[in-house]
């Protein structure tokens, strides 16, 4: 009974995946583990970290990236300050940041289209790794290797933007 | 619900087609809606000149996509291509004059416009003579637009200060074809890329600068595995992720290195001898020397010299120089990193030596090529004469003969063409500065923005009464500007283009121009009338009219065009000249069988004749070595080097009206090698001030293994930091090319 | 001694200096951040100072709640506040929290502007149960462990307060969760009751649980009292319309003192406050 009013509870509450930052548990544990300091959006030099406000509903006060307009250039200086153990604060290493993974939509994307587009590939921090060019002009995202930073989102010029961040919430695998 | 990783990959990939180069582009044509009438034209952006469509719905443009029958990009573009569209009703499309009143620009109708252009050109030309007023045109003007420029300011107003930015750019090239071969422009083209075994890059960023040749290069090398490509760069650029041999050079000491590559082709034994002794003269520069000679002076220039003036390592250039003997069929491809240099023209020479040395010239797959920056550097300015010293169909002004036959086509006495060049760009602009030019007209260029050390040239800028035609303002120069007057963009004016390997492709007007927007040609043939020389410009009734007249001049030249009307033009993908009659198919290699210009009777045997010199003797060079004007130093210990992105194109006037390029490259940056950053204590993404002795910018660090340590590389776009603020005037004595591309910095923590 | 007579009076001036202080700190926090200045972080949720992490025990409480673990670096954190408490009281609620300031501020307005009705329901001061008090905790605590929700992160004004400043000087506005405590502000300004410190805070309260039995309290002694108008000054001082002279005082009471002030203004020492 308790149960089932949790979900239902939960279901309205809850619509959307969010994008964490980087070293984030999994997205329950995070959301039951953080303790809406702020700190995380504080120390990011870059303003990538946003605090979700009420509207946002119950993930109220949790820091989400919004990759397309900032994304997290792996500092990585927030998972170690984090007070709570939602941001994971061992990890140091950006090669090891799973936050998500980039998925290009190649109906949107410019090689794809025959046009010479190499800006994610450019601008991936995981360089030449994570973003691989089949025949030096189609991108290919390396699942083993990418880190989920939203760099690529953040700078794809296709009309549509190609390349987008699927939330390590949306994967089944999460954090290795 | 939730996929793994992989699974994600695979399903968002399910429906990838195979597009492998060149295959299937543009498959799902569908996205276009149906009315879009599609127009053939050339790409507005760089010299690569790729073939175009662009898409017109309701008088509007709606798409650009590659033009799959072109066989320079068989439908490729790169992204800037791809977005030509938005560029036409880009957010800061002119659409009315301006003219300065109080301070402030403020819109005026044409008519006010013109009469104050023109009773201030007519003031200072009768007040100061014709050399107080001067032209400063563009290698992205069409040849018509040039042509009426030259003739106007040429051979009516009588002043030699016409002038265009290849200057900045391609100059070098031009003085590095002129002396090695007699004669301007590449010998082979485009189709030597298709049979190469090996590129040599020298100071070319090709991926990023021209990007569809790049490919070209990717797909040789699929198509031949075996393919090599050696690049001389001071800088990791993106162009590496295909090279086999990468000689990383201190910025500015390369010569040292091409001398010994000669000189181990020489020892080796990689020489033709034949080719030699039948089409080769040699030179010092000043006098002709010989072989021998030519031997005794590469002396100096063993590998390991080279390797410590180069600071690489001495293994790699001998490597380098064996594969180039090794391989048959040798590509060599350059750009601004080898023009723009105090030393371009000798650094041009010597890149050419290494062909002429083993005979990898004038056969399918080997050629000395030099890449061309802007659409039309090649066409419009090289050919068309918009230099100070040059007259249309590569002529010169200090020839007698020259003059003569331009002054008859232009229906004007020879005496109205004066036979002492006219000052240079930097020259001009140093006259400006000094008052000594009065009146400027700038056409479809941004020289506030792309002038080197632009603080010794922008107050002369804003005192002289000064000219601009533009699509857009405001642009560094248009703000600064007395009169700014709307020109037509590409799309809305039809016109010719001649880009890198000497071919000539149309572009039609597809499109009514924006808001009172004029054609560039067509304000000049107004200024003309205005200037009281209207009846040799009457008969211009259209762009057609124009280049008719242009074909004339070419007619028997070494670039023939007459081949070329626009009744062919529009039918073909270009033609590459010279084209001397209507039923030739163009030239792909020229001084060979096969260019029509070959004199089979002087040749007697010989496999090219080098038609532009007297004996047909194409000149090695015995240049010597010489390192940046600015070398490094205890004060200012960095060297600091400049160029592109691929999303952007030079002052970015264009392509900072897509909304999708300035996303993928926002705002200016300097890139700094780790190493040095973490000495000057800057971190990725923090400020960071680069410091000359001519200005100063604070910059966004980029973090980044492509420059050396000890050097930093700024990419020029963007108007909020000018780099040019930073750069070095001095030019190179031959070409006048200034020096953009090395000097030396201090870089602080800002 | 001399000035022993104004020692409350003094004190409470340092405490409204520190609640002054805490304010200003607050907005300088995220100012230092975006600065570059990353050895001070965080809102009052938890707060560090280079490597040491205060957090807020009630927060800690929810989270433990919430995640069925025990996180130790977060337990440590919660040591200061806990100590503090324990020794203190509510100090944090009456020296620090910018929800009290601001309460404070308000009251003193009606005070002074809307006098009558004000000295009508002063009057009505009571202090609350120790059931009813911990219940309300109780009861907010079981519903964020059965709802898996985060209601104290919700309903701590301090945090929330602390969270928005932060927020809107990094430039990403206000947002919902400041109609809390604006709700708050909206009905104690007509109820003129301070309800929520004195009866539902969760971080109040939690804080409240750790004193309990500790240490610092007002102490009343009533062959000192003087006072023999009803309502006395002390019991019209209290700004939680506590009644200090009363024994069942806490968990209620922060320790603000200013019944203790009042009292010594009368030139008496019937209230102190003392360990
Ligand atoms: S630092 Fe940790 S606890 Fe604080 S808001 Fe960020 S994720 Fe939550
Ligand atoms: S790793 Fe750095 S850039 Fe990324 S979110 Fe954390 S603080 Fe911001
Ligand atoms: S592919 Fe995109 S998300 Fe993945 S590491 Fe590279 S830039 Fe970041
Ligand atoms: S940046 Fe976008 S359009 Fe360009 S290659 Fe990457 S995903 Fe494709
Ligand atoms: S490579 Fe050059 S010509 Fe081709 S689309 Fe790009 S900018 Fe245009």
């Amino acid at each position: 009974m308790i149960q089932s009013l949790t979900s239902i509870f939960s279901k309205i509450t809850k619509s959307k995946t969010y994008l964490r930052p980087p070293g984030a548990v999994p997205e329950d544990e995070f959301i039951s583990r953080c303790i809406k300091c702020s700190k995380c959006a504080q120390v990011c030099s870059y303003n990538s970290i946003k605090i979700l406000h009420l509207n946002a509903g119950k993930d109220f006060g949790t820091p989400v990236i919004e990759a397309k307009d900032i994304p997290c250039y792996l500092c990585m200086e927030c998972p170690r300050i984090c007070p709570s153990g939602a941001l994971d604060n061992a990890l140091v290493d950006k090669e090891k940041v799973r936050m998500g993974l980039a998925v290009i939509d190649e109906s949107k994307c410019l090689p794809f289209l025959g046009v010479i587009c190499r800006s994610c590939y450019d601008e991936c921090p995981i360089h030449r790794v994570a973003i691989v060019l089949e025949d030096e002009l189609l991108p290919r995202i390396d699942a083993e290797t990418c880190t989920g930073c939203g760099i690529c989102e953040s700078v794809c010029p296709a009309e549509e933007i190609a390349i987008t961040i699927k939330p390590l919430s949306q994967l089944a695998d999460k954090r290795k | 619900m939730a996929l793994t990783r992989r699974e994600f990959l695979k399903n968002s990939a399910a429906s990838a087609a195979a597009a492998a180069i060149g295959v299937s582009l543009f498959a799902n044509q569908s996205v276009f809606a149906s009315e879009t009438v599609w127009h053939k034209s050339v790409c507005r952006y760089c010299g690569v000149g790729c073939g175009v469509m662009l898409g017109v719905e309701g008088g509007k443009p709606v798409a650009v996509k590659g033009d799959t029958k072109n066989t320079i990009n068989k439908g490729l573009l790169c992204v800037k291509g791809f977005y030509l569209h938005k560029v036409i009703t880009g957010k800061d499309r002119l659409l009315k004059p301006l003219i300065r009143k109080n301070d402030k620009l403020v819109e005026a109708s044409w008519d006010e416009a013109m009469e104050l252009v023109a009773a201030k050109f007519k003031e200072s030309i009768e007040a100061n003579g014709p050399d107080s007023v001067a032209f400063y045109g563009s290698g992205q003007a069409e040849t018509e637009e040039t042509y009426v420029a030259n003739k106007l300011f040429k051979g009516h107003i009588g002043t030699n200060n016409m002038e265009g930015n290849p200057r900045l750019c391609m100059a070098s090239a031009v003085g590095g074809y002129l002396t090695t071969f007699g004669a301007d422009e590449p010998v082979g083209s485009y189709d030597d890329l298709d049979h190469a075994e090996m590129f040599f890059l020298i100071g070319s960023n090709t991926a990023e600068s021209h990007p569809v040749l790049y490919d070209r290069l990717v797909a040789r090398k699929k198509a031949n595995p075996s393919t090599k490509i050696v690049a001389i760069d001071p800088r990791k650029t993106p162009t590496n992720k295909i090279i086999d041999l990468h000689l990383q050079v201190k910025p500015g000491y390369d010569l040292a290195v091409m001398h010994a590559i000669a000189k181990v082709l020489i020892e080796e034994g990689y020489t033709d001898e034949k080719f030699i002794s039948d089409s080769v003269n040699f030179s010092n520069g000043k006098e002709p020397i010989t072989y021998e000679e030519y031997k005794t002076f590469l002396k100096k220039f063993t590998p390991e010299y080279a390797s410590e003036q180069a600071g690489i390592p001495a293994e790699d250039i001998v490597k380098a120089a064996k594969l180039f003997g090794q391989t048959s069929r040798v590509v060599s491809m350059w750009t601004m990193g080898v023009n723009q240099r105090i030393a371009g023209v000798w650094l041009n020479n010597l890149i050419h030596n290494l062909h002429l040395l083993t005979g990898k010239l004038g056969k399918p797959g080997s050629d000395s090529l030099s890449l061309t920056g802007q659409p039309n550097a090649c066409g419009g300015v090289r050919e068309g004469g918009g230099l100070c010293h040059l007259l249309p169909a590569h002529r010169k002004v200090a020839k007698e003969a020259h003059r003569q036959q331009i002054a008859d086509i232009w229906n004007v006495p020879v005496t109205n063409i004066q036979p002492k060049p006219g000052k240079h760009t930097m020259a001009m602009f140093d006259a400006i500065s000094k008052g000594e030019i009065k009146n400027l007209y700038v056409m479809c260029t941004n020289p506030a923005h792309s002038l080197p050390n632009l603080n010794k040239y922008l107050q002369g800028m804003k005192d002289c009464f000064m000219v601009v035609a533009e699509s857009f303002h405001p642009t560094e120069t248009s703000k600064i500007a007395d009169v700014v007057l709307p020109a037509a963009f590409w799309g809305e004016k039809e016109g010719v283009y001649g880009c890198t390997e000497r071919r000539s492709q149309y572009m039609p007007k597809a499109l009514k121009p924006q808001g009172e927007a004029r054609w560039d040609a067509d304000i000049l043939i107004d200024l003309a009338k205005r200037l009281g020389h209207g009846k040799n410009f009457e008969h211009f009734k259209s762009a057609e009219d124009i280049w008719n007249e242009y074909l004339k001049c070419t007619k028997g030249k070494d670039m023939d065009l007459t081949g070329a009307p626009y009744s062919r033009l529009k039918e073909v993908r270009g033609l590459r000249w010279p084209v001397p009659s209507v039923d030739h198919p163009g030239t792909t290699h020229r001084f060979v069988e096969g260019d029509p210009l070959f004199p089979k009777d002087k040749a007697e045997g010989r496999r090219m004749y080098f038609y532009g010199k007297p004996d047909g003797k194409a000149v090695i060079f015995a240049r010597p070595d010489k390192g940046p004007a600015e070398p490094v130093d205890a004060e200012y210990p960095i060297a600091m080097m400049t160029g592109r992105v691929l999303e952007h194109f030079h002052t970015s006037t264009m392509t900072g009206q897509v909304p999708q390029l300035v996303r993928a490259v926002p705002k200016p940056y300097v890139e700094v090698h780790p190493d040095d950053a973490k000495k000057i204590g800057l971190t990725d993404r923090g400020m960071a001030k680069v410091i000359t002795r001519r200005g100063e910018l604070e910059l966004m660090v980029k973090l980044s293994d492509r420059p050396l340590p000890g050097n930093v590389f700024l990419p020029w776009h963007w108007p909020e930091k000018l780099s040019n603020l930073l750069t070095n005037d001095v030019f190179d004595p031959g070409s006048k090319e200034p020096e953009y591309k090395v000097c030396a910095c201090k870089v602080e923590k800002a | 001694m001399k000035n022993k007579r104004s020692f409350y009076l003094t004190l409470n001036r340092l405490r409204v200096l520190s609640q002054i202080t805490t304010i200003l700190f607050l907005i300088a926090v995220p100012l230092l951040n975006i600065v570059g200045v990353h050895w001070i972080l965080g809102t009052l949720y938890s707060i560090s100072f280079g490597k040491l992490d205060i957090a807020d025990p009630a927060i800690v409480a929810q989270t433990i709640l919430l995640t069925w673990n025990l996180y130790i670096p977060l337990l440590i954190a919660a040591l200061i506040p806990i100590l503090i408490a324990f020794i203190c009281g509510r100090v944090f609620c009456s020296w620090i929290c910018p929800h009290n300031t601001i309460s404070e501020w308000i009251t003193a307005f009606q005070k002074r502007f809307m006098t009558k009705r004000w000295r009508q329901y002063q009057k009505k001061s009571k202090n609350v149960g120790i059931r009813v008090y911990f219940g309300i905790l109780a009861t907010l605590l079981l519903v964020t462990a059965l709802f898996k929700t985060p209601l104290v992160s919700y309903l701590s004004p301090p945090g929330v307060i602390s969270s928005q400043i932060s927020q809107l000087i990094r430039g990403s506005g206000i947002g919902l969760e400041l109609a809390i405590v604006l709700l708050i502000f909206i009905a104690e300004f007509f109820l003129f009751q301070r309800y929520w410190c004195k009866l539902l805070c969760p971080v109040g309260a939690m804080l409240g649980a750790f004193h309990w039995k500790g240490k610092l309290r007002v102490q009343f002694q009533a062959a000192e009292c003087k006072c023999g108008k009803r309502p006395s000054p002390c019991q019209m001082a209290c700004p939680l319309q506590l009644e200090p002279k009363k024994k069942n005082l806490y968990p209620a009471c922060f320790n603000c003192g200013l019944c203790a002030k009042a009292c010594e203004n009368t030139g008496h020492k019937a209230i102190q406050l003392t360990f």
